[in-house]
């Protein structure tokens, strides 16, 4: 009884001497760690404070097991909040003696930083056409369309007949054509329009499906006229297609492309292959239709032939057109490259020269 | 075409507030494009008559003149003028300082200044035409001043104002109206112009032709299907003469040049409304006292005939001509014979109005390669009832322009087509649909009447029949549905977006393949994308050792030196080495693109067709650098790189076969699973010198149709070794002959833990003898389920030498 009594007593003392040695350290610690002057002398407070072995904590921490469970718990956790709080404060300190400390050092490493690492990592260039062809069969990708791509040895039969330009059409002339020697119907393609027919044969309806690609015409070369170029052929097939939707997805490409809202115009425009065909201008990015040199003073630039797929076309597609309708397009690639980066001689997309390559 | 707008007005009455500018935006956004627009005399404002006065020598020039100029009534300057043709008394156009010419018809308009031409000052210029613009009027030639004597006009005045230059002229891209045969003559254009400005168009009424004598005409037609009309009629008393001013300028103002009145008739009546003439001399197509006979048929093949702009013309059984009894006098709708061609001793003509099969038209103008005014209309299928109307304007001017004229035939009319509209049906709500905007009936009405077509309307559903004019480019019911939107207004159509299915679009391996090439190479590699034309010269296929007979050619190449297509992409490539080595050190250089194969087959040419020849996607890469000698290894690394990032495990080869132009010893075949892909190497310098080039190149090249049949290795996760890899290094002598990579595979199975060799030294030269080389690696030892100990290590590395020195007979250093 007597012992249980003193023992209890003991106990008290213990546990009352502890929570003072810990309150007292913690006092200490403060008091120490911000009066540290260097890091090494906050290196030996750390090791005397909380050294696994000989720290003081640690010492009067080993005193616990003295104690019965629950003391033991609440002495536990003040000694964990203080252990923490000391922590923390020597982290503190050391940031504070860190950065004053070692300034003067870094001082000595000081480097010129418009110096490269060398040699000198070359890096290539990728063709200006390739730059804007991928850019916009990223934009129709993200539409919905399949890119698609035809032969550039074509024959008359798709590049003409089967887009409503029969034989001894007028239309023909439209497009100075290259012909194949001893190979009667066979050309280079005057246009990527070609692929309308292969593609509509390939995957029927409904299809949207784009097609970049070279085209060639039979014309003199200068400065702005050239017999190789790029063209992007584009076709929506599906039911009920009209001019305003047609309208709506062209808008919504050529926001994508010049990344601004553009203002767009119709007019009438001759493409045998469809019905109504249409010139869609976009007023000038340049002047804003007040005229200048690009838009040769009309305030407008013409982008893109357009129209409502032909029934002709549909039906040489292996569609019925009185099932289906649809929109095609066809945008000069080439021409855009010239606007996007104010190259004024078409020739230069060939000559591969490199000072020119080199800038993109 | 060239479009007068004085002549426009003549058949519609536009309001004075309409400007040349709204006409010509009005039409370029509802009908066709205006390409240009040039109000006439606008340079000439400035420019004045003047008459000579004295002409005397330039002291200090054989060529020069100086010239005492009247310029005003009691105004004299002095202009030197080296002009050949200057006479005293002559009226010539003056341009004084501050005006704009341009010198000797060259370059652009500048400003005049004063000036002193050796040492004799000049206050002023007589121009010759094409210096102040005038030389479609009046053709110029060298050193030929512009004479004006015949002007009347006092000195001083305008020149616009003595020319009488007051019309504005617009032109038209002729290929934009391929499908509008109506808008080939002014009247046409002026039925739009009314229709969009709401203004009444006048008719063209223009009475028979009265019923002559004395003048027997026959008119007989064999091809009746390719002459869906032929009217001819004789007129005596003709007085050939030149044209009256008027008509002289309205030709000039649309670009043809005036004759003489009865050509330029049917030059003008052509442009008032789109329908060719021909006029023959009568007595030059003589059957019998005073009769003709006209006979429309085939030629026979064979025939010849000398056209009006002096060539002979060999005819087949395809071309369509007019004849007398005997022989071809026309080559039809597109050029007149020269032996019955109007002459200044004319008087008595047969007129002829007539309307032929465009495709036939078209074929033969192609083979003959004769374009004409004519044959561009025709082509075009023009309409049958116009034929007479401008039958019957032709004969009205020339009654009105020759004294004394005077119908002495009948008018023969041979008519082989039907008068009868063809109709269209449509619905209210085909517009509708098709348009994406509701017209209001009564204006679809309106717009349709205006433009000369009959619509019935039945509640929705709309009967259209078409006018004679519009018959061949308004077919079905798509063709009315732009007609009514183009009139409406296309800027009143509304953007809608279409409601389409959210399925992912089918992949084109192909073109991801090559663009992944292209991002990596021209991303990671330093190598520059080229392009080249599809086009190759002779000279570039022999400079590489290849024949231009195995090649497709052009029939019709843009010039005769690039006729064939390419069968690789190597001699672009070389050449734009040797382009730009001058201004780098270094090249990397590739291409992507197309390739013909005359041998090969590929895509369909039609359905159930034959096949176009192979037309397969080609990547070529060229490196050099200058003074290096070895540069197949940029090609050999970049290869391995390239499809190590494409996902591919290749292997070199020693080829089976040689590739001709490369190196013998420094090429080699690239593999994908047992799948020759491509090859590279290093080109022989007597190739690559062919091109100028005078550094070793090495190149390679990848079939990606070849490659897109073979699947990349997928990527499956292998389990991270925990137990510490040991390294040794290993350095040995071996036999140049023995390839790396049989030493590479063989350390790899020398020892199971043995898991990687990194070669990281080769070296030959100093202290090694001739015919070895050194080889130094990294060997990487690890077992998969223990910490290795160093004996182990050793065991297995002195395994590795064991083999090393049996198969290879190496010398381990």
């Amino acid at each position: 009884m007597l012992f249980d009594i003193l023992n209890k007593f003991v106990t008290m003392i213990l546990w009352n001497y502890m929570k003072e040695s810990l309150l007292h350290l913690s006092e200490q610690a403060k008091k120490i760690i911000s009066e540290a002057k260097d890091l090494e002398t906050l290196r030996e407070i750390s090791i005397r404070l909380l050294g696994r072995k000989h720290g003081e904590l640690t010492h009067l921490l080993s005193q616990l097991k003295d104690l019965p469970q629950d003391q033991k718990k609440s002495i536990g956790l003040l000694a964990n909040q203080i252990k923490s709080d000391i922590e923390q404060l020597l982290i503190k300190r050391k940031n504070e003696l860190t950065s004053s400390s070692v300034k003067s050092e870094l001082v000595k490493e000081a480097i010129d930083i418009t110096e490269p690492s060398l040699p000198k990592k070359e890096s290539g260039h990728m063709h200006p056409i390739s730059i804007i062809q991928y850019e916009l069969e990223d934009i129709f990708t993200s539409m919905g369309f399949i890119i698609a791509d035809g032969p550039e040895l074509e024959s008359e039969y798709y590049n003409f007949e089967a887009l409503n330009i029969p034989r001894d059409h007028p239309a023909r002339d439209i497009q100075d054509t290259f012909y194949i020697k001893d190979h009667p119907g066979l050309l280079m393609r005057t246009h990527t329009s070609p692929v309308q027919v292969r593609m509509l044969e390939k995957y029927g309806a409904p299809l949207r499906v784009v097609a970049p690609g070279r085209v060639f015409r039979n014309e003199a070369t200068d400065a702005s006229h050239e017999h190789t170029f790029y063209q992007l052929e584009g076709l929506v097939v599906d039911k009920e297609i009209s001019i305003g939707h047609m309208l709506g997805v062209m808008k919504e490409m050529l926001k994508e492309v010049f990344k601004r809202e553009v203002e767009v115009r119709l007019r009438p425009g001759y493409f045998p292959f469809v019905e109504p065909g249409f010139e869609l201008d976009i007023r000038c990015l340049i002047c804003h239709g007040k005229g200048c040199g690009v838009c040769k003073y009309q305030g407008w630039v013409e982008s893109v032939g357009c129209g409502l797929v032909h029934p002709e076309v549909l039906t040489f597609g292996g569609l019925d057109p009185k099932q289906w309708t649809g929109f095609a397009f066809g945008w000069g690639l080439t021409r855009l490259a010239m606007m996007r980066y104010g190259i004024s001689d078409v020739r230069l997309f060939f000559k591969n020269d490199l000072r020119f390559l080199f800038q993109f | 075409m060239l479009v007068s707008k004085n002549w426009l007005s003549e058949f519609v009455t536009l309001p004075k507030s309409v400007s040349d500018k709204d006409l010509g935006l009005k039409l370029t956004l509802s009908t066709v494009e205006i390409e240009g627009m040039k109000k006439q005399g606008e340079n000439l404002d400035q420019i004045i008559l003047g008459e000579i006065v004295k002409i005397s020598q330039h002291p200090n020039a054989d060529k020069l003149k100086v010239v005492d100029t009247k310029i005003a009534l009691n105004k004299i300057i002095s202009i030197i003028c080296g002009g050949i043709n200057i006479k005293e008394g002559m009226k010539v156009a003056v341009a004084l300082p501050g005006t704009k010419v341009r010198w000797h018809g060259q370059s652009d308009f500048v400003e005049l200044k004063e000036a002193e031409i050796r040492g004799v000052k000049s206050h002023g210029m007589i121009c010759a035409s094409n210096e102040i613009g005038l030389e479609e009027m009046f053709p110029a030639s060298e050193r030929v001043i512009l004479d004006l004597s015949l002007f009347t006009g006092a000195v001083g005045m305008p020149l616009s104002k003595i020319l009488e230059l007051d019309d504005t002229i617009y032109e038209i891209d002729n290929k934009s109206i391929t499908h509008r045969s109506d808008l080939w003559g002014h009247y046409g254009l002026a039925r739009e112009v009314s229709v969009l400005y709401g203004k009444k168009l006048s008719n063209f009424s223009i009475p028979q032709i009265k019923k002559g004598a004395g003048w027997k005409l026959d008119v007989f037609v064999k091809n009746k299907k390719q002459t869906p009309r032929y009217i001819a009629v004789v007129l005596d008393g003709i007085k050939i003469a030149p044209s009256p001013a008027w008509m002289q300028k309205r030709l000039f103002s649309c670009g043809l040049r005036p004759i003489n009145n009865i050509v330029d008739i049917t030059n003008y009546v052509m442009l008032e409304l789109g329908q060719p003439m021909h006029a023959f001399d009568a007595k030059k197509v003589l059957a019998g006292k005073n009769a003709s006979t006209i006979i429309v048929r085939n030629a026979k093949l064979g025939e010849k005939m000398l056209t009006l702009d002096h060539t002979i013309c060999t005819l087949s059984e395809n071309d369509l001509v007019i004849a007398d009894k005997k022989n071809p006098i026309a080559l039809a709708g597109i050029i007149g014979g020269e032996k019955t061609a109007v002459d200044e001793s004319t008087t008595t003509i047969i007129f002829e109005s007539a309307n032929f099969n465009g495709a036939a038209i078209r074929k033969s103008a192609l083979h003959h390669g004769i374009r004409t005014e004519s044959s561009s209309r025709f082509e075009k299928d023009l309409d049958s009832v116009n034929t007479e109307t401008a039958l019957r304007r032709a004969v009205q001017l020339a009654l009105q322009l020759c004294r004394g004229a005077r119908v002495v035939s009948r008018a023969r009319d041979i008519k082989n087509f039907s008068i009868k509209r063809p109709t269209i049906n449509i619905t209210h709500e085909f517009l509708v649909k098709k348009i994406g905007l509701e017209i209001p009936l009564p204006q679809t009405k309106k717009i349709l009447s205006n433009l000369g077509f009959k619509a019935d309307f039945k509640k929705s559903k709309i009967q259209i029949s078409v006018p004679s004019w519009r018959r061949k480019d308004i077919k079905i019911s798509e063709d009315v549905v732009e007609e009514i939107s183009r009139i409406y207004g296309y800027q009143k159509i509304t953007a809608t977006l279409p409601k389409f299915s959210i399925q992912v679009p089918r992949k084109n391996n192909l073109r991801i393949l090559e663009r992944k090439i292209k991002n990596f190479l021209s991303h990671s590699f330093g190598y520059t994308e080229v392009s080249h034309y599809s086009f190759v010269s002779e000279s570039e296929i022999s400079k590489i050792g290849w024949k231009s007979k195995d090649h497709i050619k052009l029939l019709n190449p843009i010039s005769e030196e690039y006729p064939f297509l390419r069968q690789s992409l190597l001699p672009g490539l070389l050449g734009s080495i040797e382009k730009n080595l001058s201004y780098y050190d270094k090249l990397f250089l590739y291409e992507i693109g197309t390739i013909f194969s005359p041998q090969q087959e590929g895509f369909k040419e039609s359905p159930g067709g034959r096949n176009l020849p192979l037309q397969a996607l080609q990547l070529y890469i060229v490196c050099t650098k200058k003074e290096e000698k070895n540069p197949f290894n940029y090609i050999s690394s970049t290869m391995s790189a390239l499809f190590d990032f494409l996902g591919y495990s290749i292997r070199y080869e020693i080829p089976n076969e040689q590739i001709q132009y490369l190196h013998p010893y420094r090429q080699a075949d690239i593999y994908v699973n047992n799948q020759k892909v491509g090859f590279f190497g290093e080109v022989l310098t007597q190739f690559s010198e062919n091109f100028g080039i005078n550094e070793r190149v090495s190149a390679g090249k990848v079939d990606l149709n070849k490659l897109i049949q073979i699947a990349p290795r997928g990527t499956t996760y292998q389990a991270i070794l925990t137990f510490p890899p040991a390294l040794r290094d290993i350095a040995f002598l071996v036999d140049e002959k023995i390839a790396l990579r049989t030493i590479v595979d063989a350390i790899l199975v020398a020892h199971q833990l043995i898991r990687e060799a990194e070669l990281f030294d080769i070296y030959r030269g100093k202290n090694i003898s001739d015919g070895k080389k050194s080889l130094a690696f990294h060997v990487v030892y690890q077992s998969m389920d223990h910490t290795l100990t160093s004996q182990e290590v050793e065991k297995a590395h002195q395994q590795l030498v064991n083999i090393l020195q049996q198969k290879f007979n190496a010398q381990v250093r």
